[in-house]
């Protein structure tokens, strides 16, 4: 790796360090005074979009796959987003359990 | 079908074998899929957790459930510890991502373990908060088959997802510790590779990474 991305990996590190702070604060500050203000349904939508970014910074900048191969990082992501993705589905799918519940 | 046949002018494919088509360690490339295969189990939990969460009537409020904050008696912080608990973990990513770069770009042994050392001690303040809550929890009366909060399914999911992952913790500050007496010992001054910190890197930032969906899971949906 050559020194001049070297050099600038250090403040990315820490610019994304602070993305990460960042980030969590507004989404503990949304769910302190926000519950019960707003549909439940937005703002989980909001802490899953919010979850996911940071994850995306995490894997892509700490765990350095922005900066491998494309195909390894698309093994590896591909399993990554279908998780994410199963993940939505079952939160639905609870939902409809909740639904078929009340007689 | 890997046939390497080189007619002038071909360029031999990627996947022809002698070198790895990713370009990247046998090493490095396990402890990449071991992590995706380590997922699918997180995964699993924090789905089950989805579903049932959501099946119920009613669930316990995690803005009320969460509200304490150790050695300060009677005062109420919603959210307040678990975010210092988030922050320290991410805390401890970035020093290990600093100890990682400056293994790789420089081969300093001294800034590598300064960093490393705090990670350590950012994993072992995780540790040691997460111990607090779960007492905390404990004394007030949830268990795996109750809780004075609501559904009954609430306790036995966090005791175990968060029990599961500070496991993880636990495991990660244990090899951090051994790589750290390596590192101080020039052990991999000798090897002429600081590539077992890079390793060790993905292995920790897996177990933030997983945190933040366990903390969006648990204390925010």
């Amino acid at each position: 790796m050559s020194e001049v991305q070297g050099v600038n990996m250090v403040k990315l590190i820490w610019r994304t360090f602070w993305i990460l702070l960042v980030v969590t604060i507004v989404e503990v500050t949304a769910a302190i005074s926000l519950t019960g203000h707003l549909p439940q349904m937005i703002l989980n939508t909001f802490y899953i979009l919010m979850s996911g970014a940071k994850a995306f910074y995490i894997v892509s900048v700490f765990m350095h796959l922005k900066f491998e191969v494309k195909y390894l990082m698309i093994t590896i992501l591909l399993p990554m987003l279908f998780l994410m993705f199963a993940l939505c589905v079952f939160l639905a799918e609870g939902n409809s359990w909740h639904h078929l519940k009340n007689y | 079908m890997a046939e390497a046949t080189l007619t002038a002018g071909a360029k031999p494919s990627i996947w022809s074998g002698g070198r790895s088509p990713f370009k990247v360690s046998w090493g490095k490339l396990m402890m990449w899929y071991f992590l995706v295969g380590d997922s699918f189990s997180f995964a699993s939990f924090l789905i089950t957790y989805a579903a049932l969460r959501f099946s119920y009537e009613s669930w316990p409020m995690p803005t009320k459930v969460f509200e304490s904050v150790p050695f300060l008696e009677g005062v109420k912080v919603p959210l307040g510890f678990v975010s210092f608990m988030t922050f320290t973990l991410i805390m401890s990513s970035v020093t290990m991502v600093l100890a990682v770069h400056y293994g790789t770009h420089e081969g300093n042994k001294k800034k590598v373990a300064k960093w490393l050392f705090f990670t350590i001690i950012g994993g072992l303040t995780f540790l040691c908060s997460q111990a607090w809550e779960w007492t905390h929890l404990i004394t007030e009366g949830m268990t795996m088959s109750g809780n004075p909060f609501g559904a009954s399914a609430f306790g036995w999911l966090f005791f175990t997802i968060t029990g599961f992952h500070g496991f993880h913790v636990f495991t990660g500050v244990c090899i951090n510790s051994i790589v750290l007496t390596k590192v101080t010992n020039g052990d991999y001054d000798r090897k002429g590779s600081y590539e077992m910190i890079e390793k060790i890197g993905l292995y920790w930032h897996f177990v933030d990474l997983v945190w933040v969906f366990v903390f969006m899971a648990f204390y925010l949906l």
